[in-house]
C-alpha cells in the first residue's frame, strides 16, 4: 500500500513535469496568443486572449494558473466549437477506449498462443510465423495497412464496411491493424521469457523428478513469463494511442486520435492539452494497474 | 538457440539499405527533369513496362511515380538520419553522464526519460508540432524529442555495467579526468548496443516521419516524402491503387532492413541491456 502510494507520488510528478514541457513549449515558440487563436483573429481577441492568459503577470503567477486550471479541469473554452474542452474530449474518449481494449485483448491471444507454441516446438512452422509476425508488426507503416485492407476487403471484397461506426463489423479492419503491432512484440517477448524459464534450473529439476513437459510449462513456467509479457503489454496499451490518431482518422472513427488531428486543423490548442491531459492520466491508471497484476502474479513482490 | 549466420536474407537486408542510400544521395540527379513535369494527358497512368518513368505508373497529375519515390528518398533520409544523430549523440552523452553522476542528478534525468517513453511517442509529436509548426527541420526536432530518450536510457544502463569493470576502476586509481575515463573507459565500451538501437531507431523515424506526412503535419508539398506520396494517392486509390501501394512497398521494404538488422546485430552483440521491450519506438 505504502509502495503504491509512492508510485502515484511519483507518477503526479512526471505528469506536473509534462505539463511545464508543454507549458515551456507554448511561452518559447514566439507569441503564445498564436497558439491559442487562428491567424486571422482580431486585435480585440488578440488582446482578450493576452488578458486571459496572464502574459503581462510575472511568469511564476502564470505558472500557477496554469497548473490550477488543470487542477479544476478548467482548459478552457474550445474556439473551434464554443464549449469546453474537457468535454468534447470526453465525448470522444469511449470510442478510443474500447477500440484500445479490443486491440490489445486481441493482440494479447494471439501472441500467447503464438509464442507459447513457438517457445515450446522452436524451429517449427509456428515459430517461423511468429518470426515474421514480429519482423512485420514492428515494420509495416499502420496507415498503409489501413489503405491496403480497405482496398481489398472493402473495395474489391465488398465483405466489410470502408470506415465509419456503426456496428461491430466496422472494428475489425482498424482491431487488424492496431493489433499488429503489439501482437508481434508480445508474441516475442512470450516466446523469449518462456525459453528462459524451461531452461531455468527449478523446470530442469522438476522434469527430472517426472513432472511431464507440459505440467511444467503450465503449472510453472508460464506463470514465471507471464510478469515480462504484461510489463511490455502494458506499455503496449499506451502505445497503441499512436496508432489510434492513424487508425481513427483513415477509418473515420470518433474517438480522440482522429479528434487530435481535426483540433490540429482547427488550430484549436485547448482541444489538443485537454487530450494530453487525459492520456497522462491512462497511464498513470495503467502503470497502477499492473503494479497490482505484478502482486497476484507473483508472491514474492510484497509492496 | 541456433545461430544466425550471415545468410541470404541478411544480405538482402543490407544490399536493400545501401540502394536506399545510394538513391538518397544521387537521386535527385539522376531523375529526368521530364519525369517530372506534370501532364495531364498521363494522369494516373496504370504501371506499364513502355517507358521507364511509367514502371510505377503515374500520380494524379501524370508525374511519374519512381521519379517522385526516387526524389523522396532523399527527404525520408534526411529526416531519418537528422533524427538519428541528434538522439544518438544527445541522449548517448545525457546517459554516460547520468550513469557517472551523482544519485541525485541520475534520479531526475531518468525521471525525464521515464515520461518521455511512458507518454505515447506519436501524441507527444503532434502537440510539440503545433507549436512549433511543420517544416523539415520541425519534424527532425520533434522526433529527435521523442526518441533521445531511449538512447539515454541504454547510455546509462551500459555505463552502469562498465562502471564495475577492474580497467575503469584502474582508471580512476589512476587519476584520470572524469571526462576521461567517459571518453576512454565508457563511450567504447557501450557504443556496441547503442548502434544496434540506432539500426533499429533508423527504420522506425522512418515509420514516423512518413505517419506524421500522410496526416498532412509533416512534411508539407512541394517537398516529396514516402509517407507524403501515399497521402497523396489516398482520394484516388479504388481507381489507381498504385499510387499508394508501391510508395507503402518502399516504406514497408525499408523498415523491414532495418528491423531485421538490428535484430541481427543485437543476435551477435553480447552483454547488451537491450531488451525486447525497446522494440515499442
Amino acid at each position: 500500500m505504502r509502495f503504491t502510494l509512492r508510485r502515484l507520488g511519483q507518477a503526479l510528478v512526471s505528469m506536473l513535469i509534462l505539463f511545464l514541457l508543454v507549458f515551456g513549449a507554448t511561452r518559447l515558440a514566439g507569441d503564445p496568443v498564436n497558439i491559442y487563436l487562428p491567424v486571422n483573429a482580431s486585435q480585440e481577441a488578440r488582446e482578450e486572449m493576452r488578458e486571459e492568459l496572464g502574459l503581462n503577470r510575472p511568469l511564476p503567477v502564470q505558472i500557477g494558473d496554469f497548473l490550477a486550471d488543470i487542477v479544476t479541469l478548467e482548459f478552457g473554452e474550445s474556439i473551434w466549437q464554443g464549449r469546453p474542452a474537457i468535454d468534447i474530449v470526453l465525448e470522444r474518449l469511449p470510442v478510443t477506449i474500447v477500440l484500445a481494449l479490443i486491440s490489445i485483448g486481441v493482440a494479447a491471444l494471439v501472441a500467447v498462443g503464438i509464442g507459447v507454441v513457438s517457445a515450446t516446438h522452436p524451429g517449427s512452422r509456428i515459430d517461423q510465423f511468429q518470426r515474421f509476425l514480429a519482423l512485420f508488426g514492428a515494420s509495416v507503416p499502420d496507415f498503409w495497412l489501413a489503405l491496403m485492407l480497405i482496398l481489398v476487403f472493402a473495395s474489391m471484397l465488398g465483405i466489410l464496411p470502408t470506415s465509419g461506426f456503426g456496428g461491430a463489423s466496422y472494428l475489425i479492419l482498424p482491431v487488424i491493424v492496431l493489433a499488429a503491432r503489439p501482437a508481434g512484440v508480445l508474441s516475442q517477448v512470450v516466446r523469449n521469457s518462456l525459453l528462459t524459464e524451461i531452461d531455468a534450473d527449478y523446470a530442469v529439476a522438476a522434469r527430472s523428478r517426472g513432472a511431464s513437459s507440459r505440467w511444467v510449462v503450465t503449472r510453472h513456467a508460464i506463470r514465471n513469463a507471464s510478469l515480462p509479457s504484461i510489463t511490455v503489454a502494458g506499455d503496449q496499451l499506451i502505445q497503441l494511442v499512436n496508432g489510434a490518431v492513424v487508425v481513427e482518422t483513415v477509418f473515420g472513427l470518433p474517438g480522440i486520435g482522429s479528434l487530435s488531428i481535426d483540433a490540429i486543423q482547427n488550430r484549436d490548442f485547448t482541444i489538443l492539452f485537454a487530450i494530453v491531459f487525459v492520456v497522462a492520466v491512462g497511464v498513470i491508471l495503467i502503470n497502477l494497474t499492473l503494479d497490482v497484476a505484478y502482486m497476484v502474479l507473483d508472491p514474492r513482490v510484497r509492496y | 538457440m541456433p545461430t544466425r549466420r550471415f545468410s541470404m536474407t541478411t544480405y538482402l537486408a543490407f544490399g536493400f539499405m545501401l540502394l536506399v542510400f545510394v538513391m538518397a544521395v544521387i537521386g535527385p540527379l539522376i531523375v529526368p527533369e521530364s519525369w517530372l513535369a506534370q501532364d495531364l494527358r498521363l494522369r494516373n497512368s496504370p504501371p506499364s513496362s513502355a517507358s521507364m518513368s511509367l514502371w510505377l505508373g503515374t500520380d494524379s497529375l501524370g508525374r511519374s511515380l519512381l521519379g517522385r519515390i526516387i526524389i523522396g528518398t532523399r527527404t525520408t533520409m534526411v529526416i531519418a538520419i537528422g533524427v538519428l544523430v541528434v538522439s544518438t549523440a544527445f541522449g548517448g552523452a545525457l546517459g554516460v553522464f547520468s550513469g557517472g553522476a551523482s544519485r541525485r542528478v541520475d534520479d531526475l534525468v531518468m525521471r525525464v526519460v521515464d515520461i518521455a517513453t511512458s507518454f505515447p511517442a506519436l501524441l507527444l509529436a503532434i502537440v510539440f508540432l503545433y507549436v512549433f509548426g511543420s517544416s523539415q527541420y520541425g519534424v527532425i526536432i520533434v522526433l529527435a524529442l521523442t526518441r533521445w530518450p531511449v538512447f539515454a536510457r541504454l547510455a546509462r544502463a551500459e555505463t552502469l555495467r562498465v562502471r564495475e569493470y577492474e580497467f575503469v576502476k584502474a582508471y580512476r586509481v589512476l587519476g584520470y579526468s572524469r571526462l576521461r575515463v567517459a571518453l576512454e573507459g565508457f563511450i567504447p565500451n557501450v557504443a556496441q548496443p547503442i548502434v544496434v538501437l540506432a539500426i533499429l531507431t533508423l527504420g522506425q523515424t522512418i515509420l514516423a516521419e512518413s505517419a506524421l506526412s500522410f496526416l498532412g503535419i509533416g512534411v508539407q508539398a512541394p517537398e516529396v516524402s514516402w509517407g507524403l506520396l501515399v497521402a497523396e494517392g489516398r482520394s484516388y486509390f479504388r481507381s489507381a491503387w498504385w499510387i499508394i501501394v508501391f510508395p507503402g512497398l518502399m516504406i514497408l521494404a525499408t523498415v523491414l532492413s532495418a528491423t531485421y538488422l538490428s535484430d541481427y546485430a543485437h543476435h551477435r552483440a553480447k552483454n547488451s541491456n537491450l531488451t525486447p521491450g525497446e522494440i515499442h519506438v
